[in-house]
């Protein structure tokens, strides 16, 4: 049987008036629907029909010429047809009526709804009004965020205290392997960059001072630099990007996965269960991550001092110990464990505010990277401020 | 980016699913072996069958969601994974499915939830889609005030008459339910077989039913087929199957928590 080509006619409609109105004088008109009045056909029919209608107060439909009825197409015609019906609709299908009876008793609790939600106004074009309702919610939501961050602290302060009065309470087992997943596994990473980034210095400053013919003085702004800011900056850094976005997406996915609210059944701690562990052991780490990064920093500035100025590694080792002062060494340090904890704590935060969904993990995790990279340079500036005196 | 019409798809008066010496194997654990099934038009068919006797990986052979290894599956007398894109498209614009947890798009509101696949696959305006969505939710029994709310904030009979209303948007010829009543209460397993066997009659849909719900079973479908020993043992009305030999289904319907007690 040799099947027609699949129609593909959109919905539509021929308005006519008949020769005489009736007694009262009302205007009906006759509406008479064609094509296919389904979803994917209704396309803009919507309005003209509502336009075309206006003029009338009794509508009376004919359906001859129509192919497939919805309940998307009948409630179209149901909404513009409103209540000018004149007559049975669709009295020759009972398919059609049957889609129509069961749209028009949706009709209500739609016109309700409708009624009592009605579309916004768009107040928020208006650029001002744009501009003032945005700087309002980002300085509460920088308010709401300091206070949150305060209690998230005292929180985490109060954990570390106790559980200096009672070791024991601490978990070990998390400890020890977020000390390896975030401190011993991040080590190659942080000792190659830290020993580019040596290099590089070196190579600049070897470039600049020999106009002045005092190239050796590289070495010991290659040191002094590593030293007191490459060092632990790029660690810093690194661990932001490595462990803040490892924390915030791991407490933030046990959240959203019920975890931590059955930790809290079990009457466990979350804080202590998953934040302290991951607090305390970037805090151990982080020294020593840095003065990984450290040596990784002065062996790429003596490698490309030896190659550009063809002074080997005893040299710059000699000349480090005469007029590199320890002292360097103890600023550089002295700022680790305040990088890792403001790290681990912005991490675990990001993670314990995720909400139920997926996308608000995703902002967290980021929010969580974005804003330890910037406090960890806005720290690192306070202690360079600090220790402006401490030369030699 | 508008997409082009849609045409209609041709052909649609042979029957919706017809299954054809299914066979399907995870490497040596067999699932299907020679399985037939034939769904009519405008039947409400609940399949049944053990843990483990492959009643989701049916669905998703049958959805296309997994290749199967071997056999034939037609939905509305189109073969699946054979021809053209658009093709697919008009047979996914015919089918809607209420995964067991919702599956709703978690980051979308209730209604933009059932305006997805109407904006997907039509040109109306958004406005017009909204209305429609707002339609299918009456429909679904949704209560319209809940149409801003998030996923996360229905409760679990909301979330299933949310995820009906989506798979239904496009008004749907053949529909697959997964576990529709689990983890709803009696009155609300109750309530939603009765929208299920309402919406099927009066929308002249197919269903295409995997529960183990014996409520649901007795309240609305018309045959109920059996999966078991890796193809469908026994396919009847519920009267044939109380009556059947074969010892899972005798135990389904006569166990313990059966209804029908020795």
């Amino acid at each position: 049987m040799p099947k027609a080509p699949p129609s593909a006619i959109k919905a539509k409609f021929t308005l006519t008036l008949p020769e005489k109105g009736d007694a009262k004088g009302d205007s009906i008109a006759i509406l008479n629907l064609t094509g296919q009045w389904i979803v994917t056909r209704l396309e803009g029919v919507s309005s003209r029909l509502v336009a075309a209608l206006k003029k009338h107060d009794k509508v009376r439909i004919t359906g001859e010429g129509l192919e497939a009825v919805d309940t998307a197409g009948a409630f179209t015609l149901r909404q513009a047809v409103a209540d000018k019906l004149d007559g049975d609709i669709f009295s020759d299908n009972e398919n059609y009526a049957r889609i129509y009876a069961l749209v028009t008793t949706c009709k209500g609790d739609v016109d309700a709804y409708e009624q009592d939600n009605p579309s916004k106004q768009k107040f928020w074009l208006h650029p001002v009004y744009y501009v003032l309702e945005h700087l309002g919610r980002i300085m509460s939501a920088f308010g709401r965020g300091f206070i949150n961050q305060s209690v998230f602290m005292g929180h985490v302060i109060t954990l570390w205290m106790l559980s200096i009065v009672r070791p024991s309470r601490v978990r070990w087992a998390a400890l020890f392997n977020i000390m390896q997943r975030a401190g011993l596994e991040s080590l190659p990473i942080i000792f190659f960059t830290n020993m580019f980034v040596g290099a590089t210095l070196a190579f600049l400053l070897v470039l600049t001072l020999k106009q002045f013919g005092a190239a050796v003085f590289a070495v010991d702004m290659v040191a002094i630099g590593v030293l007191r800011e490459f060092g632990p900056l790029i660690a810093a850094v690194l661990i932001s990007g490595r462990s803040a976005s490892a924390f915030a997406a791991e407490i933030g996915s046990m959240k959203i996965n019920q975890e931590i609210d059955a930790m809290r059944v079990m009457g466990i701690d979350p804080y202590e269960a998953l934040v302290l562990p991951r607090v305390i052991a970037l805090v151990v780490m982080m020294p020593l991550i840095t003065f990984v990064g450290m040596f990784a920093g002065m062996l790429g500035g003596a490698l490309a001092i030896w190659g550009s100025l063809g002074n080997g590694p005893a040299f710059f080792v000699q000349r480090m110990h005469d007029y590199v002062p320890a002292v360097n060494l103890f600023v550089g340090m002295i700022k680790t464990p305040f990088l890792a904890i403001t790290i681990a704590v912005v991490g675990c935060r990001m993670g314990m505010t995720v909400k139920d969904d997926v996308i608000s993990l995703g902002r967290q995790v980021t929010t969580a990277v974005v804003q330890s990279i910037f406090l960890v340079f806005m720290i690192d500036a306070i202690f360079a401020m600090l220790f402006n005196g401490f030369v030699f | 980016m508008k997409r082009k019409n849609l045409a209609p798809l041709d052909n649609e008066s042979d029957d919706p699913i017809v299954i054809n010496g299914l066979n399907n194997s995870f490497g040596t654990n067999v699932i299907h072996e020679n399985l037939d099934l034939t769904v009519k038009r405008g039947q409400v068919l609940g399949i049944v069958g053990g843990s483990g006797s492959g009643k989701t990986v049916l669905l998703n052979s049958i959805l296309g969601l997994q290749k199967p290894t071997s056999g034939d599956i037609r939905i509305f007398g189109h073969k699946l994974y054979e021809g053209s894109e658009e093709r697919t498209r008009q047979i996914k614009a015919k089918t809607g499915v209420l995964f067991q947890s919702g599956a709703l798009f978690s980051t979308l509101s209730v209604v933009e939830n059932i305006m997805t696949p109407i904006m997907e696959f039509t040109r109306l305006s958004r406005t017009e889609a909204r209305a429609i969505a707002l339609m299918k939710m009456s429909l679904a029994g949704l209560p319209l005030r809940a149409a801003e709310l998030a996923p996360s904030e229905l409760s679990g009979g909301m979330i299933k008459r949310t995820a009906l209303a989506r798979a239904l948007a496009l008004d749907a010829q053949l529909l697959f339910l997964d576990e529709p009543t689990a983890g709803l209460d009696p009155i609300g397993a109750a309530a939603f077989d009765t929208l299920i066997r309402e919406l099927a009659d009066s929308l002249d849909l197919t269903v295409f039913m995997i529960t183990h719900d014996l409520d649901s079973l007795y309240a609305i479908c018309d045959e109920i087929a059996v999966l078991a020993e890796r193809h469908v043992v026994e396919k009847g009305t519920v009267e044939v199957l109380e009556k059947s030999t074969h010892p899972w289904i005798h135990e389904y319907f006569h166990g313990p928590r059966g209804r029908l007690k020795a």
